[in-house]
């Protein structure tokens, strides 16, 4: 087994990596879309994506196989590449929100005044350098981020639980639904880990109860966003849309940020180490997708190429980004459902034993 | 023999971009500001004149530091259509960026009275850096008068109000103190209704006022002045009441007092009561007050709550060894506390009616706790409500 990565460490990205990038923008848009309601959307999203993750750890338990050598084993190996290349394109494109939100978090949190671009450009030199490394490197890179992620985690649901006002959430369920099943479906594309549970196949041993473990973590990991959500809703009310980012904004009410400046920014800046990572798994799934595709393992060839495209759209993007939002927010859950939720379940069908 | 030279050629283009990258990076100014070419905004005053915004903003500059004394108080004032414009036009007569991240004061005069709050505040709920965290109050005349004058107890008008609407001053209930955060959060409820102090200057009063006007007064003393602090004429223990965004009118001190010990934490508070011919000050301590909203029988019923210990602190009939020995509370003189506490809360409640004003959020108590009811009583909830007073004091000893 190749590029071998372990259950925990898998656990560990369901947890931190799927917490990490859906606390950037996306409480502020929901509670602007939705008000009070926004954990409903979040919940109902997350009960379909711990779904079909329970869906793909639980089809590992009946085959060895990777995703890749079921599809070829199935349709053969040009669809199999074929594919492996429009996953390739999944994860680029899956990168492009988070980074930029990212990007942004920096310049709201660290900054006075709006710095340039270029501030934001040595990201890619850890990206690439990033891309180049397997999954046994993705999952050491988890076992490092999963104490931060539980640690910040921890200090911001301390440092905002108790300032909060939890009846600012109620009344409960009384935003229409058409509009919370609106703010759920341009936000499918956040809740989409079912496609990296999909690459790690093959690449992790089995073994009983790991269905269970995975999808613990995952919902874990989900429940940890729904607390942040409801706390900074709890906090703020409806004045929770004009605070852009979450992250820094919600221990602000916090007693020692009062008396000593904003020392929770050291959280915040521990919490971004985590983003990081998790946006960088995009790219490394991108990467191993191309490795597949052509059938060369030229990583470092397919790291570049891949982050000079996501250059080239942050170039694009820069003082775009709304438009780039809007896009991803009305077109992104099209991919997202066919990548995250339609591949995973239809995976079942696909030949488990070998061809004579 | 193909694959090293490849492996050596992609390294070397991966260090030059490391290189360049990094070159660009190290060779930026990172945002930073060099401190002696800016100045930091602490406090903000706000007037209306001709249907502009008149700005007046409390100006910290930093000096060099030769005799201990290592910032300067300005007062600088810009006019505008919106905050915005208004605090463009300080830029501009300042030259410097200034830095609102630190401000922590915002002053309503009078004529910002008959404006839309939310209109008027819009720029500090749009703008991240100024944060929510900074304290709102109104005052009588001219908030940009009263934020040049000088007062003997700090350095500046901003610091002396600050201190007036401290967590301190909050603790004993005679203060009603408010931050954006909290007036945006009322403000935007289903009760649309938030208060704030209110300012009154005794100085002001007598001399008419001086300073502000534009381009602004200046001055101020740098940091550590000596000499004892005077008695200031500054006072906040009255609030403004605003519902829709608009005032509504000021509440007196006594029923600012119910306020605070409804909504706030309020640690140790003196409440003057009477029983019979005797007048007497009650120490209260461990104050736990609020207002819970029910239906009862098909009709809305409002509570009033406030738990408390109490001690006598003094008595009209003056002191003597009998009277002031350690002992339980009798009590008649609990009974009258509670008696005065509750006659308060009524009174305020009187008061919200006549105003109109939902200064006890219960609009939104309603669509929270009973929205399938909110459309029935929301209307002529102040008129149908149902009051109930639960005041219980107990002996400290």
């Amino acid at each position: 087994m190749k590029d071998k990565i372990s259950v925990r460490q898998i656990c560990f990205i369901l947890v931190a990596y799927n917490a990490a990038t859906k606390l950037l923008l996306y409480p502020t848009n929901a509670a602007s879309a939705v008000g009070n309601a926004l954990i409903f959307s979040a919940l109902f999203n997350l009960v379909l994506q711990t779904i079909i993750i329970w869906s793909v750890s639980f089809l590992s338990s009946r085959t060895d196989k990777s995703f890749f050598e079921l599809l070829e084993n199935t349709f053969g190996r040009v669809v199999a590449r074929i594919i492996y290349a429009f996953f390739a394109l999944y994860f680029l494109a899956s990168a492009v929100i988070p980074m930029n939100e990212q990007q942004l978090l920096v310049h709201d949190a660290f900054y006075d005044t709006i710095p340039s671009l270029m501030v934001f450009l040595p990201f890619f030199i850890f990206s690439v350098y990033a891309g180049v490394k397997s999954f046994t490197n993705v999952g050491r890179c988890a076992d490092m981020c999963f104490p931060v992620f539980i640690i910040t985690v921890a200090c911001f649901l301390i440092m905002s639980v108790a300032e909060g006002d939890f009846t600012n959430l109620l009344p409960i369920m009384r935003q229409p639904v058409l509009k919370v099943a609106g703010m759920s479906l341009s936000s499918l594309f956040r809740f989409s880990e079912s496609a990296f549970l999909l690459m790690f196949m093959g690449h992790y041993k089995y073994k009983k109860g790991d269905a269970a473990k995975l999808t613990v973590s995952y919902a874990a990991g989900g429940l940890a966003v729904i607390a942040l959500m409801a706390s900074f809703y709890a906090l703020y009310g409806p004045l929770a849309p004009t605070r852009s980012f979450l992250l820094n904004n919600i221990s602000v009410f916090f007693p020692i940020v009062g008396f000593g400046g904003r020392v929770d920014l050291f959280v915040v800046y521990a919490f971004d180490l985590v983003v990081r990572f998790a946006i960088v798994l995009n790219g490394q799934a991108c990467v191993h997708c191309l490795c597949l595709t052509f059938n060369k393992n030229w990583r470092i060839v397919y790291s570049l190429c891949a982050n000079a495209v996501l250059i080239a759209i942050t170039f694009l993007a820069n003082n775009n980004f709304t438009v780039l939002q809007k896009i991803a927010g009305d077109w992104m859950w099209i991919p997202a459902v066919l990548f995250a939720y339609l591949i995973p379940v239809l995976a079942w069908a696909l030949r488990r034993r070998s061809r004579k | 023999m193909k694959r090293p030279r490849l492996k050596y050629a992609l390294s070397v283009v991966y260090l030059l971009v490391f290189a360049a990258l990094a070159f660009l990076f190290f060779t930026n100014d990172f945002g930073l500001l060099d401190l002696r070419k800016t100045s930091v905004v602490i406090g903000v005053a706000l007037d209306i004149e001709d249907d502009d915004v008149v700005l007046t903003a409390q100006l910290a500059v930093p000096q060099p530091a030769e005799n201990g004394e290592n910032t300067k108080f300005n007062v600088v004032t810009g006019k505008g259509v919106t905050v915005a414009a208004a605090l463009n036009e300080v830029n501009v007569k300042t030259g410097f960026y200034p830095k609102m991240v630190f401000c922590k004061l915002i002053v309503l005069g009078e004529s910002c009275f008959d404006r839309d709050l939310t209109e008027l505040l819009d720029y500090f709920y749009r703008n991240e850096y100024t944060g929510l965290t900074l304290s709102v109050a109104a005052c009588e005349g001219k908030a940009s008068e009263l934020i040049s004058q000088q007062f003997p107890c700090g350095n500046s008008a901003t610091d002396v109000i600050d201190k007036l609407l401290s967590s301190e001053a909050q603790a004993s209930g005679n203060v009603a103190a408010t931050t954006v955060k909290e007036l945006g959060e009322k403000l935007f409820s289903k009760s649309a209704c938030a208060y704030m102090p209110f300012l009154e200057n005794g100085i002001l009063e007598e001399s008419g006022g001086e300073g502000g006007g534009e381009g602004g007064g200046s001055g101020g003393s740098g940091g550590g002045a000596g000499g004892q602090c005077e008695e200031s004429e500054l006072t906040c223990n009255k609030c403004a009441v605003f519902s829709g965004g608009y005032c509504k009118g000021v509440l007196p001190k006594e029923q600012t007092f119910a306020l605070t010990l409804l909504f706030s934490e309020v640690k140790h508070a003196f409440l003057e009561s009477a029983d019979g011919d005797e007048e007497r000050v009650l120490g209260l301590r461990d104050c736990n007050g609020g207002v819970d909203l029910k239906i009862e029988d098909g009709s809305p019923v409002v509570e009033f709550s406030f738990k408390s210990t109490a001690k006598v602190q003094d008595e009209e009939n003056g002191f003597s060894t009998e009277h002031a020995k350690a002992e339980r509370v009798k009590p008649e003189v609990l009974r009258a506390g509670e008696e005065t506490i509750s006659g308060l809360f009524e009174s305020l409640f009187e008061s919200a009616r006549a105003m109109e004003c939902d200064v006890f959020g219960l609009r939104t108590m309603l669509y929270k706790k009973y929205y399938g009811k909110y459309e029935q009583y929301a209307d002529g909830l102040y008129n149908d409500v149902t009051v109930k007073t639960s005041v219980k004091l107990k002996s400290s000893l």
